[in-house]
């Protein structure tokens, strides 16, 4: 075992590769966060909420107000510098920090592509991205032409993972056999153009989107791993993100896929990808009258990484494997308790939409009055906080806090909350007569979710 | 593989995967078809049907019982009797149900100038009208002024002012500042409600051709003005706040609607509710003809996703219970409240039912996004 661990550790790849992974990351990832910026969500997600929903175990974690623009500078510079390979080791180690403490400020824009950024850059933070093709390796003088095989493969299967965990999430009996949500979202896609009127508008569609959509999933990393079939597979990359960049508001989400799967061609394909960026940048060589060469020492020699960063990154993909499977630790249907949905590259999958009126009891149990959500939450948060039960009982605790406050007594909350799944009709989600500020946050199972009537089979 | 064709395999896979990517990045915010008709749905021929048959014909309809109300006031500031002031009230409540089929409208230019907030803010500020009256120095244009205005002011002028008729009557006769006010109120809704009537007639076009599904197309800032209205319009400001369901004391009398003329806040609220089923029928302003509404888009939904959930038959099952519910209250509000505020509470829960489906089902159905950012199916 240990005999063919060493073999594998001493095989080596090109360097090439992980470079123009890292240049296409920085890349993305800054227009990303410009994007974000640019769109005011900087100010409508973390400044303007005067409450805001953390993920339990770091409530720690500050809202920042007027700073969070400082955090998103930090954020964007540094993706700037893995970008051009500067400084790498310290920019990367910034970027993760700063990238994964915004996403963890506030937990209503959860998304899966924010959290595959995080894993990624945390896993770069290991791997000598700098090794060519960087200012680093300019500036040292020491430009790999290799490094070990396990930097590119940790990342194919990290990529794996994400594909594959998405598909097998799909094996439902809503996904497979009713279509949903998509029989909801395609009609819904009536204006896009061509497609809109009468496809988006058939059932039949839903079925097959449904059912490719899975295959898809569950197929594409091995078609990828495999050269007989790479160009086919990155046709269909192409073609399904292009499919999902038009249907639905999924951001920054189809350009990321795209080019995270160039790890997976060869060398010679990412050789000459790096030409079409020498290409681009020797326009601004010559505007700086630099003269270093891009490739002048090149080292013939592997890069060498200390042996436990390969460990730190195995261990990592084990727990990567492992995570998304927690939820089996909770009873119930995972659509709609969502303990353990998250983190889990369960994408696409749900439809949900939910009310939930807040009602506060005084002491004495003679008054008690309705909350007006729009006091407390913007439009987002209201929506969001509707249909999550995390999200509801910290909520909950936050008017409690207030009102109990306001009455220099404790007070009672409990919720009227509707919840709709996937087309089902809408029923009752949380058991009204429960005191949800008497209920302490943590990861036991919550009991005051009703169930669901109705069950959904498979993952 | 030979190597020429691998080659030009590549080449071709590099000109492909560059013209993909060229249309990425350049159209990634591919503008919406506004001008589609093509699929099961015509949405164009809804918003018709809303704007022309309902909406346009309510506010004609509503400007004239205001010119109708401005002309009793007339007489009435002529000849100041008894039978003068009856007239005046029955004209207020006239064109106060008439009101009740556009304050849902909250779009356009009436949007704009927050034109409900100039027509029906109640309770009223008594204080602050006695001493606009008493000083004869007030800009009723001015938002500051948005509780001292509309009818909930001229419920007050013409009910509420005194004890009785006869003592009502001699306040008017003693002191012109008080006809004056009475004038300028309704001048004022007059003057506002003609500017939304030439906005729409303006952009009337425009409003039933934006059919694309975004946050800012007609068909879903009607569907969700529509919803927060029956919520907050109709829900928590005729049943809701009165009955004491948002605040920390039993009940909220003073804030029933037309409260110096209680008798007739059930007439009010059914005429509300008789505006929000005929909207979501589509059944036209003042006549028993039915034309696209949302229930046919409901229906047609239904259709192609082969759902068991007919929402359309609850909503319709909700709307006649509502309505039987509503009908066993008092026709006074606030004697209802006072009385028995539990059968007042348990119509509010009625109501509440149909908000649920409404938001939640509703929404669904149609999927509407209630904010605009990235998402991935949450």
């Amino acid at each position: 075992m240990s005999h063919y661990l060493k073999l594998y550790l001493q095989q080596t790849d090109s360097a090439l590769k992980l470079a123009v992974f890292r240049f296409f990351f920085g890349l993305l990832a800054f227009i990303g966060i410009v994007r974000f910026w640019f769109k005011g969500w900087i100010s409508s997600v973390y400044i303007e909420p005067v409450f805001h929903f953390s993920y339990y175990g770091f409530e720690w974690i500050p809202p920042l107000a007027e700073y969070a623009y400082f955090v998103f500078a930090i954020c964007a510079f540094s993706s700037i510098l893995i970008m051009i390979g500067y400084k790498y080791s310290l920019s990367i180690i910034i970027f993760f920090l700063s990238f994964s403490f915004i996403e963890l400020m506030d937990k209503t824009t959860y998304l899966n592509h924010y959290y595959f950024i995080s894993v990624l850059s945390f896993i770069m933070i290991f791997l000598p991205a700098n090794a060519t093709f960087s200012i680093d390796s300019i500036i040292n003088k020491k430009n790999y032409q290799f490094i070990p095989r396990w930097n590119i493969d940790c990342l194919k299967i990290m990529i794996g993972i994400v594909y594959v965990y998405a598909g097998i999430a799909k094996l439902n009996s809503d996904w497979l056999l009713n279509a949903q949500p998509l029989k909801i979202w395609l009609p819904s896609n009536y204006d896009i153009p061509i497609l809109g009127s009468y496809f988006m508008q058939q059932e039949w569609v839903a079925y097959l989107m449904s059912w490719s959509g899975a295959l898809y999933d569950l197929s594409i990393p091995f078609l990828l791993v495999y050269k007989k079939t790479r160009i086919f597979a990155f046709i269909l990359v192409l073609c399904f993100h292009t499919l999902v960049k038009i249907l639905f508001p999924i951001g920054m989400f189809p350009y990321i896929m795209i080019f995270v799967v160039i790890i997976f061609f060869d060398k010679d394909f990412n050789e000459k990808i790096i030409n079409v960026i020498t290409k681009i940048l020797s326009l601004f060589k010559r505007l700086f009258n630099c003269n270093h060469n891009l490739f002048s020492d090149l080292n013939s020699d592997s890069y060498k990484c200390k042996s436990f960063t390969f460990y730190i990154v195995s261990f990592f993909l084990i727990i990567q494997l492992l995570f998304p499977f927690r939820y089996l630790l909770y009873p119930g249907e995972l659509f709609w308790h969502e303990q353990g949905y998250r983190f889990s590259w369960r994408v696409m999958l749900i439809e949900k939409r939910g009310i939930s009126d807040f009602k506060i009891v005084y002491p004495n149990e003679e008054t008690s009055f309705y909350v007006k959500n729009c006091d407390f939450l913007t439009p987002l948060q209201e929506k969001q906080m509707s249909f999550q039960p995390d999200f509801i009982l910290e909520y909950a605790h936050f008017l409690g806090d207030h009102f109990s406050k306001k009455a220099g007594d404790s007070v009672s909350v409990f919720v009227d909350s509707y919840v709709s799944l996937n087309g089902r009709l809408s029923q009752r989600f949380i058991d009204h007569n429960v005191d949800l500020y008497r209920e302490k946050p943590s990861l036991k199972n919550k009991e005051w979710i009703l169930p669901l009537n109705n069950e959904i089979k498979g993952f | 593989m030979p190597c020429f064709f691998k080659n030009t395999f590549m080449l071709q896979l590099k000109k492909t995967s560059l013209f993909i990517l060229i249309i990425f990045f350049f159209g990634c915010d591919i503008e919406p078809d506004k001008n589609n008709t093509g699929d099961g749905f015509d949405r164009s021929s809804l918003l018709a049907n809303l704007t022309d048959n309902i909406i346009i014909p309510a506010y004609n309809s509503f400007y004239n019982d205001l010119s109708d109300l401005e002309n009793k006031i007339s007489e009435f500031i002529l000849l100041t009797n008894e039978s003068n002031l009856q007239s005046v009230s029955d004209s207020w409540l006239v064109a106060y149900k008439s009101w009740q089929h556009i304050e849902m409208f909250d779009i356009g230019l009436a949007e704009t100038i927050n034109f409900k907030a100039k027509i029906n803010i109640y309770p009223v500020d008594t204080t602050l009208i006695e001493s606009n009256i008493l000083s004869g120095n007030y800009d009723l244009g001015n938002n500051n002024n948005f509780d001292a205005r509309g009818f909930p002011a001229l419920d007050y002028m013409i009910h509420g002012i005194a004890l009785n008729s006869s003592l009502i009557l001699a306040k008017y006769i003693d002191d012109i500042n008080y006809k004056n006010y009475l004038l300028a109120i309704v001048e004022e809704m007059k003057l506002k409600t003609n500017l939304i009537i030439e906005d729409w007639n303006i952009s009337r076009d425009a409003f039933i051709q934006s059919t694309e599904n975004t946050a800012t197309s007609s068909v879903n800032k009607l569907i969700n003005d529509f919803i927060y209205y029956y919520e907050k319009g109709f829900r928590a400001n005729k049943f809701g706040i009165p009955a004491g369901v948002f605040s920390n004391a039993s009940i909220l009398p003073y804030n029933v609607e037309a409260y110096f003329k209680a008798d007739v806040s059930k007439d009010l609220a059914l005429e509300s509710f008789n505006a929000i089923k005929s909207f979501y029928f589509g059944k036209h302003f003042n006549s028993q003809e039915i034309g696209i509404g949302f229930a046919d888009y409901l229906n047609y939904l239904y259709d192609i996703s082969s759902s068991d959930n007919d929402l359309d038959f609850i909503i319709t099952n909700k709307f006649i219970e509502i309505e039987n519910k509503i009908n066993s209250l008092d026709d006074n509000f606030n004697y209802q409240i006072t009385s028995n505020n539990m059968d007042m509470l348990l119509t509010y829960d009625l109501i509440q039912e149909l908000v649920v489906t409404f938001k939640v089902d509703v929404l669904q159905a149609f999927n509407i996004a209630v904010d605009y950012i990235d998402a991935d199916g949450d």
